[in-house]
């Protein structure tokens, strides 16, 4: 029986952007490899910061990151919600039938 | 009568694999016919049975960890994470393993509770000015 635990990982990530300033992720290096290698920005340069501007209730400042967060964060969003209920429930049942061996 | 279960065959049994803290021992099919069933199912289990102590629940020391954790910073995230962890590691605690941790899991939950009632209470009386527009120490609430 697989660990419930792996489900934590997009939520965290979620908390982890809302913890941290916007200001904050532009002192972080870029990890962007289209943008190191060729200097050309990539279809999802900027998705970091504009999933932080949203988390911060700053939309406008988010279209100016990535226009694609309008599709991009309502997934993710969906996604990272429905993981965190699937980790309540798994890890629910988990602790009862979890065996050492 | 011959014993189902013979420890002086113990090095020689063909499967020799672990199973808890006991070596399975296999017995010919003659041997197994010879004996009643209910006494070779109750050797059987009276060889499995484990002979150490139980463990320590892993998710009430969790539970612990967070509950200090977020008891020094006082947030709402690590303290709900250790009231939850500590209602997982007493209903480990309870199921069939049977572990040992259930004051670790009840001191995570009161610490963990302590912890969201201390952030309650910040926020009703510093509620108005952390989270006022221009403040950075909204962050610091959401530990």
């Amino acid at each position: 029986m697989a660990t419930p635990f792996a489900k934590l990982i997009l939520p965290a990530a979620f908390v982890m952007l809302a913890m941290v300033n916007v200001d904050f992720l532009d002192r972080m290096p870029n990890l962007c490899v289209y943008q190191t290698l060729f200097h050309v920005r990539c279809l999802g340069c900027g998705m970091t910061h504009a999933f932080c501007a949203v988390l911060h209730g700053q939309f406008a400042a988010a279209l100016t990151y990535n226009p694609l967060v309008i599709i991009a964060f309502p997934v993710f969003g969906t996604l990272a919600t429905r993981q965190f209920g699937s980790f309540l429930r798994v890890s629910w049942d988990y602790a009862f039938l979890h065996r050492s061996q | 009568m011959p014993s189902p279960i013979d420890s002086s065959r113990e090095g020689t049994c063909r499967t020799g694999s672990q199973v808890g803290s006991c070596r399975r021992v296999v017995i010919t099919a003659e041997e197994a016919l010879a004996v009643p069933e209910s006494a070779l199912i109750q050797e059987r289990q009276q060889r499995l049975k484990p002979t150490t102590e139980p463990e320590l629940s892993v998710m009430a020391i969790i539970s612990m960890i967070l509950g200090i954790v977020g008891t020094l910073l006082v947030g709402i995230l690590v303290g709900s994470f250790a009231i939850w962890f500590g209602i997982l590691a007493l209903r480990q605690i309870d199921g069939p393993e049977q572990l040992r941790g259930r004051g670790l899991a009840l001191s995570g939950i009161a610490l963990g509770a302590i912890d969201v009632i201390l952030w309650l209470i910040l926020i009703l009386i510093y509620g108005r000015t952390l989270f006022s527009p221009h403040s950075a120490s909204a962050y610091w609430l959401f530990r």
